[in-house]
């Protein structure tokens, strides 16, 4: 009898699992698909041979913020009533955790089959070979209002051009007006990194709660130490070959350098920023901070009540090898190498990248477009922000570079993160530091 | 009669806990098989797995920045923060089964910090707390003492860590209101009739009664402990200097950051050891001090 | 004795006052700027404004077509099942470890206690594997029947030691009186463990409610977001501004229900059992 009964409510346990699992069994293979017919039918259909046609599901995935979001599905929907044959299905989401569904979705094979990328991944997605569309062996999107160098630069990985760029960034200072103003320094001028040492120093001992410039520990790689190699040394931090662009002295003054910006007061006490995200800084937010060097798509973020923001160019180096300013794509939209339609991806693609009425729904939320058609577009429909394009322009007529590959990588991010703070909190030489970093980057490397 | 009684039982036992049999099986076995199979691979996720012996394992006692600091972090962190949480939890537990007005609301407040997570607000708070002019420093100052760098120092940014994970000491507060719920009220009051003060009647009789809950939360909240990451991730991302790079935190950036699955499946297995080892010795040593209404008999 | 109920008050409030207090901050949250949000750490907003409500509208609208009350749904469609089959088959399989003696017992208990202790990053992928094969991915299913089969361990191993503190003769005078053992479980066993369940419940109920990095690896669809993925929908690090406002007030509104679930239970915690009536 006991037995009877325990078995009984086993056997509901399992036979609810089945239950479960029948029912759900039809979307199992293919829970797109389902999902498109219930929305087909309860279209009221303006068009009744659209059945007929096979009816295409797109899954298109990308991270944002609300105005992306909401500029993006406007387009989508746009796209759909354009072509109702097709339905794309938006999957999208905040930044945080973005990188790891990606990265769980093309390990499972599983990714939309429309998507955003970052272009750093690149080199840590990519090694697995062709899981994205290389975009030249295609003729569905239409490149011609792309620089070319720029798509080679920016856009490629082992020679595939595996994504259109959404929007280009060129590398540049915010600067907080107000800030200067009320110090009566000028701010709106081709700095030397010499001077915002300077410059900075005395800012600071005359006002103890000010400081010239805003940069997190964790940003110090991307904004000062790659900066400034990459202009000492006129290379990229590693090579294509996989050897280091820069000797230990480079190195060594670099880090000096950095050491010095604690040191010396230009940038907050690391102690005091360790917590915060650069543009959640109290004291930018309060505008007691004048500068920060910056991706000019992040601007948004540092507008506050009390900030004033200007868009000025890179420091330079006085004798380096180079004033070339560094770029990127904002993003890549990419289409998957697996989907099963990737045609119908491509085309949407082309679409959302070229097509005016998309390029006017979109406008900046992805950055200033890469595309000089779209550009213009919105240049004349006065639909930019001019201090954005300002640093566009500024970055486009210097000559400019990219970074990619293994200086993307995030390894060599960690390594010099590592080190860095350590200078930071005064824990290490400048000597050691480089050597440290050397030696690990060989390690990593080999 | 009887014996047979008991035989039958027996089998009967194996059925109750089928569920989790099948739910093993089928849900958790293969996950285990494979993350033991990757520990012994270098395994790219895109570039495919390859069999590399126990080079991940080799690499990782020899050759590794991280792994001894992160251990040492680690325990450091539950050394502190699970004693405490469980003395705090048991505390106020006893304070609340009081007799007064309104404890309903002041169990819920309590338990509000439980609930809340790692919610947004709470991580942007704590921060207004414990900065260099943030609140405590002001409120030591008015008693002369400090300023204490909480978060920016690598000495104490660890320590205040573990402040925090106490501070959200609701779920082992509950359990212990359910423990203690189920002490039989006729023990106390025989207790009362024989004199017994109140600290004597929480040593001799609470204590023993709840010690099975004492074991379970000290045993979750090691293990939970060790593997620990979200604190230190949202508040202070593992620094400064790496005085908070918790294990747990090491093996998700190996993962999902380097997107070394084999290595970090390798540093996954040594914790698995680690944690089982002190599992096991926390439930050897718990014979001596738990008491339980079945005898025992386990 | 009067003197001494006061200073448990006062007691109480000082802690409650600490425990409540990032609950209060993000209350008021809502009427404040970005500014005075990430600046000031006082509660009372500068001046009460219109902004707190249109904060509480636009976040509800949350981004695109969805809006929180369809999240809201959904994370009850997810956590009302997942809570509901984890307190049966974990209270169910408890009973089976707690009294009785089988064959393969004590390796069974070990395993079942050692699947917890694998960290769960490196599982993470397998898991995505298994469950994308049963064809999961995009349904709530990742979550419900691994509960319908005790597959938190957390939850037998808890259940395990509240039962193991109930008294053996209880279920032995239970079956000399002729009861079978699945009666035992549900007459005596259960309702003496009414606590327990209520703890496990409100635990499964708010780690699958809170639930972030699972919800995110396995749902695709935005109109299957639960709120804890709604409210990171809109923060991008990356560019854009972010409504810090509206992301608090969805916060406060997300925190309403496991708060008035536990508000509920707790009533269950409150006085001791009675044994004698019991041990008659």
């Amino acid at each position: 009898m006991n037995k009877v009964i325990a078995l009984l409510l086993t056997m509901t346990l399992v036979i609810g699992v089945f239950a479960g699992c029948q029912s759900e069994k039809p979307t199992d293979t293919n829970s797109n698909d389902t999902k498109v017919e219930e929305k087909e039918t309860t279209k009221e259909d303006p068009k009744e041979e659209t059945k007929e046609e096979e009816a295409i599901t797109l899954r298109y995935m990308w991270w944002g913020g609300d105005s992306r979001h909401e500029a993006t599905i406007e387009a989508v929907k746009k796209y759909e009533e354009l072509n109702p044959n097709i339905n794309i299905k938006p999957e999208y989401m905040g930044y945080s955790g973005y990188y790891e569904k990606l990265v769980t979705q093309l390990a499972g094979g599983t990714a939309a089959d429309v998507m955003q990328v970052n272009v750093p991944w690149l080199i840590d997605i990519m090694r697995g070979g062709d899981l994205l569309v290389d975009l030249h062996n295609q003729d569905v999107v239409d490149l011609q209002h792309y620089d070319n160098t720029f798509l080679s630069e920016f856009c490629e990985y082992d020679g595939q051009l595996v994504g259109v760029p959404n929007g280009l960034n060129a590398m540049c200072m915010i600067a907080n007006k107000s800030f200067f103003e009320e110090l009566g320094v000028e701010y709106d001028r081709k700095w030397t990194w010499d001077e915002l040492l300077t410059v900075g120093e005395q800012i600071h001992k005359e006002n103890t709660d000010k400081y010239l410039l805003n940069q997190e520990i964790n940003q110090m790689f991307q904004f000062v130490v790659k900066a400034y190699i990459y202009q000492l040394t006129g290379n990229e931090l590693i090579l294509d070959d996989k050897s280091l662009g820069f000797t230990e002295e480079d190195l060594i003054k670099t880090f000096d350098y950095v050491q010095q910006l604690y040191a010396k007061g230009v940038i907050q006490p690391a102690n005091e920023t360790i917590l915060y995200v650069a543009n959640e800084n109290p004291t930018w937010i309060d505008g007691n901070i004048g500068l920060q060097v910056e991706w000019p798509a992040t601007l948004y973020r540092y507008m506050y009540d009390n900030t004033d923001l200007d868009i000025i160019s890179l420091p330079v180096q006085e004798d380096g090898q180079t004033e070339a300013v560094v770029m990127k794509a904002t993003m890549l939209t990419s289409v998957n190498n697996n989907s099963e339609h990737k045609n119908e991806a491509l085309e949407f693609l082309n679409w959302l990248m070229n097509d005016q009425e998309s390029i006017q729904i979109l406008k900046d939320v992805r950055g200033v477009p890469a595309s000089s058609n779209a550009q213009q577009l919105l240049v004349e429909s006065d639909m930019l922000n001019p201090l954005m394009v300002k640093a566009i322009d500024n970055g486009l007529a210097n000559p400019f570079t990219s970074e990619s590959g293994f200086t993307n990588s995030s390894d060599v991010k960690t390594i010099f993160n590592e080190a860095i703070e350590l200078l930071a909190y005064n824990e290490t030489t400048p000597e050691e530091a480089a050597k440290e970093v050397i030696l690990r980057l060989n390690e990593y490397l080999n | 009669m009887k014996g047979k009684k008991y035989e039958k039982r027996q089998w009967v036992g194996l059925l109750f806990v089928a569920p989790f049999i099948i739910g093993f099986l089928v849900f958790k076995l293969y996950p285990f098989v494979m993350s033991f199979n990757y520990s012994f691979t270098e395994f790219d996720l895109f570039a495919g797995a390859q069999y590399v012996g126990l080079e991940n394992y080799i690499k990782i006692f020899t050759n590794d920045r991280d792994f001894y600091n992160s251990l040492n972090v680690t325990f450091i962190y539950t050394l502190i923060s699970v004693p405490l949480k469980i003395a705090f939890a048991l505390f106020i537990a006893g304070v609340l089964t009081t007799k007064i007005r309104g404890i309903n609301l002041f169990r819920t407040i309590y338990y509000l910090p439980s609930v809340l997570g790692g919610s947004i607000a709470v991580s942007i708070l704590w921060k207004f707390l414990f900065v260099k002019d943030g609140l405590i420093n002001e409120l030591l100052a008015v008693i002369h003492l400090g300023p204490i760098d909480w978060l920016g120092s690598p000495d104490i940014a660890l320590y205040t860590i573990s402040m925090l994970t106490v501070w959200q000491f609701g779920s082992s507060m509950v359990l212990f209101l359910a423990g203690l719920k189920n002490v039989p009220v006729d023990l106390y009051e025989a207790a009362r009739v024989d004199g017994a003060g109140k600290v004597r009647v929480f040593f001799k009789i609470t204590l023993p009664m709840i010690s099975p809950i004492i074991l379970f939360n000290l045993v979750m909240q090691s293990i939970n402990a060790l593997q620990q990451f979200t604190a230190a991730f949202v508040i202070t991302n593992g620094g400064p200097l790496k005085s908070t790079y918790l294990y747990g935190m090491m093996l998700y950036q190996q993962a999902f950051e380097y997107l070394n699955m084999g290595y970090a499946s390798a540093l996954s297995w040594i914790l698995f050891i680690i944690i089982v080892g002190l599992t096991a010795i926390i439930f050897k040593s718990s014979s001596y001090w738990t008491y339980y209404e079945d005898g025992g008999e386990f | 004795m009067k003197s001494k109920r006061v200073l448990t008050y006062l007691f109480l409030i000082a802690l409650g006052i600490i425990m409540v207090y990032p609950l209060l901050f993000m209350f008021f949250a809502p009427f404040k700027s970005n500014d005075e949000i990430l600046t000031s750490i006082s509660l009372l907003p500068e001046s009460f404004s219109e902004l707190g409500l249109s904060a509480y509208i636009n976040g509800w609208k949350a981004a695109g077509d969805e809006t929180f009350g369809v999240f809201f749904k959904n994370s009850f469609m997810m956590v009302v099942p997942t809570v509901i089959f984890t307190v049966l088959s974990s209270s169910l399989v408890a009973y089976g470890f707690a009294r009785f003696k089988f064959p393969f017992k004590r390796i069974l208990f070990t395993l079942m206690i050692s699947a917890i202790m694998l960290p769960k990053t490196v599982i993470i992928i397998p898991s995505y594997l298994l469950f994308k094969d049963f064809g999961w991915l995009d349904t709530y299913l990742p979550f419900i029947v691994p509960a319908l089969f005790a597959c938190n361990s957390y939850f037998i191993f808890l259940f395990v030691q509240f039962f193991r503190g109930l008294p053996k003769e209880l279920d032995e005078a239970a079956i000399i009186d002729g009861c079978n053992v699945f009666r035992v479980y549900t007459k005596i066993i259960l309702p003496l463990s009414k606590p327990a369940m209520m703890s496990a419940g409100i635990f499964s109920f708010i780690w699958t409610y809170n639930d972030f990095f699972n919800s995110l690896i396995y749902l695709n669809s935005v109109s299957k977001y639960t709120v804890s993925l709604g409210l990171k929908m809109s923060i991008d690090t990356q560019g854009g501004t972010i409504a810090w406002n509206e992301i608090m007030a969805m916060s406060v509104l997300a925190i309403i229900p496991p708060t008035m679930i536990f508000f509920l239970a707790q009533k269950y915690f409150v006085e001791g059992i009675s044994t004698s009536g019991l041990k008659g």
